[in-house]
């Protein structure tokens, strides 16, 4: 165990190295700082004042471990737009997402979750096929166009749900239902591929044979096999939609780090865009990292592979 | 001692074209809309840019509109279906040109890992890992917004953000492969690696190329209307269906139809892709399992 625990970390801080010199990447090629720093009005001297004043003048591999340092301790810089500094205002940001992105995670495992294991009991059953229509109708919906025809129903129509702001857990309603909405086919597969799986072998055959109810060995016996994979699947697709989340806090005007992410991109604020895309990676990595951890103590298949 | 002659790899015949019905609607779908993307200048009515400040936002004829603009006109006064027609130009390019580029970096790191396994597979999968762990939308709205919104970059931004699901499928399929018999007789006989790779593996791992390759033109192009919707996708005034939803914004709650039309329409295109995808797959491996 000790052994794939270290391997695991090992990997997880091999990755996060090589996505920071992707972010460090990211702002390079943005031309040339110095220049967006000072504005169109600057005069050259100023812009060569500040090339030294923040290092720009180094070589890269010098310039790159001076912004990593600083980026571990969570230091990326000063916002062009805000003026202040790029962690503070995604500390302020996160827990918007991070809400939304729960919100999502549950409504897309308690929808999908039960469906799946319906549709396991009998593969080609008119359970499953309506599950898998609804995986694929899932996956081809356009998420903002889904938001739109939600807040013409739900918003004004039905006058039922706010259609914008963070003001009260209403608020979340919709953008969850939606974050669901792009979430809930990967769930839906793992639990009824998995259920299939479970359901053929032979210790629900073994519960069944000893008389068993049938919701016993469904829940009790044949899902609890299938925890294993939703966990992983759970971990990365809530890094995916704390990633995927933009189009919905733009149209919602929930203040999350996403739409933070588009206004960065539309003020050419490229501190704030770094710190972003690093920050949302590495939660990603930290998250499958618990997850495959949480896995091994679970199954001890997975640590002595 | 005669030379004994490897046989050759067991050429997959193409299974019987199915009755299926999935195949049928998804094939169908797409032939209409690669249809409609080729030959856009000759079944639109109208010049998807052509502005009429007095013919504004004309209602379609399902909503009791006029026959001239069957789809009703935009904010602008352009023809929407015109617009809608040539918007299929944009969502196909990008669907096709990213899935090329990504197929091509996947399908290498892919084989590569599968063919050599060890140590060459351990950084094939490190770098499948930083990919994944590359947030996809974050990521490409970063990199167009600071590089420039043209076609060519946006196609490369997606084709480096949707490579992975290839390489996975590929070194999956090339484990299998690479210890069947045919294979091996073919290195008996001194077949070197890159003939092995490209003659014996590469046509016997193609099925579950176009499995992948068909999903992901899907996955590219709902990803290219939201880059459009975001206002980092093609630049206006080229249509593309998340533009024009984009550009309706402002009008939804008195004009929904402005929104509904490119919406369904993208949902139809994906929708057909994604179907098709499915019936290939059950066609090239019925048991779905590597897949």
């Amino acid at each position: 165990m000790a052994r794939y625990v270290v391997q695991r970390i090992g990997v997880a801080l091999l990755v996060l190295l090589a996505v920071s010199m992707l972010s460090f990447g990211l702002l390079k090629l943005s031309g040339d700082l110095a220049t967006s720093m000072a504005r169109d009005t600057a005069s050259a001297a100023y812009v060569d004042f500040l090339r030294k004043e923040y290092g720009l003048d180094q070589p890269l591999p010098i310039q790159y471990l001076r912004w990593l340092s600083r980026a571990l301790v969570g230091d990326f810089g000063n916002s062009f737009f805000y003026g202040r500094p790029a962690n503070q205002l995604l500390a302020e940001r996160l827990p918007v997402t991070m809400v939304l992105g729960v919100v999502g995670l549950f409504i897309a495992l308690i929808f999908a979750v039960p469906l799946g294991v319906v549709a396991a009991i009998r593969p080609g059953g008119i359970l499953d096929r309506l599950a898998s229509a609804i995986a694929l109708l899932g996956q081809a919906t356009p998420t903002f166009w889904l938001c739109f025809v939600m807040i013409m129903l739900f918003g004004i129509n039905l006058g039922w749900l706010p259609v914008s702001g963070t003001s009260s857990w209403l608020n979340f309603v919709m953008p969850g239902i939606a974050l669901a909405y792009y979430g809930a086919p990967a769930f839906l597969r793992i639990v009824r591929s998995g259920m299939i799986d479970a359901l053929a072998s032979d210790y629900v055959r073994t519960a069944r044979a000893y008389g068993l109810r049938p919701p016993t060995v469904l829940f009790k016996h044949a899902l609890r096999n299938v925890l294993v994979p939703l966990v992983s699947v759970a971990a990365v697709q809530f890094g995916f939609m704390l990633g995927g989340s933009v189009v919905i806090e733009t149209i919602f005007a929930l203040h999350g780090v996403g739409y933070l992410a588009w206004e960065a991109i539309a003020q050419n604020d490229y501190p704030v865009v770094q710190a972003i895309v690093l920050t949302v990676s590495a939660i990603y990595v930290l998250l499958t990292l618990a997850a495959d951890l949480l896995n091994a103590a679970i199954d001890p298949r997975i640590r002595l592979e | 001692m005669t030379l004994v002659l490897p046989p050759t790899a067991p050429v997959r015949r193409w299974p019987r074209l199915p009755r299926q019905s999935g195949f049928i609607f998804g094939a169908g779908v797409l032939v209409f809309f690669v249809l409609c993307a080729l030959l856009a200048p000759v079944i639109s009515p109208y010049s998807p840019y052509d502005q009429s400040l007095d013919g504004r936002l004309m209602r379609p004829v399902f909503m009791g509109g006029e026959w001239s603009h069957i789809l009703g006109t935009d904010t602008l006064g352009r023809d929407y279906l015109s617009r809608l027609i040539y918007g299929t130009r944009v969502s196909l390019l990008i669907g096709f040109g990213t899935v090329a580029v990504s197929c091509l970096i996947g399908t290498t790191l892919g084989l590569l890992a599968g063919y050599y396994r060890g140590r060459v597979d351990l950084v094939v999968g490190f770098i499948i890992n930083v990919r994944l762990s590359l947030p996809i939308i974050l990521v490409a709205i970063s990199v167009v917004g600071i590089v420039g919104n043209t076609l060519p970059i946006i196609i490369l931004v997606l084709s480096g953000l949707l490579w992975d699901r290839f390489a996975v499928v590929i070194r999956a399929l090339t484990m299998q492969i690479r210890e069947r018999e045919f294979v091996l007789s073919a290195r008996a006989a001194g077949a070197g690696d890159l003939r092995i790779v490209v003659c014996e593996i590469l046509p016997n791992v193609a099925g579950g190329l176009v499995v992948v390759a068909t999903l992901e033109i899907a996955h590219a192009i709902l990803l290219e209307a939201a880059l459009s919707f975001l206002g980092l996708g093609v630049q206006p005034p080229t249509a593309s269906w998340g533009q024009m939803i984009a550009e309706a914004k402002d009008v939804v709650f008195f004009e929904s139809w402005l929104i509904n039309i490119p919406g369904l329409t993208l949902l139809v295109l994906v929708l057909g892709i994604n179907v098709l995808g499915d019936a290939l797959r059950n066609m090239v491996a019925p048991s779905g399992r590597p897949l």
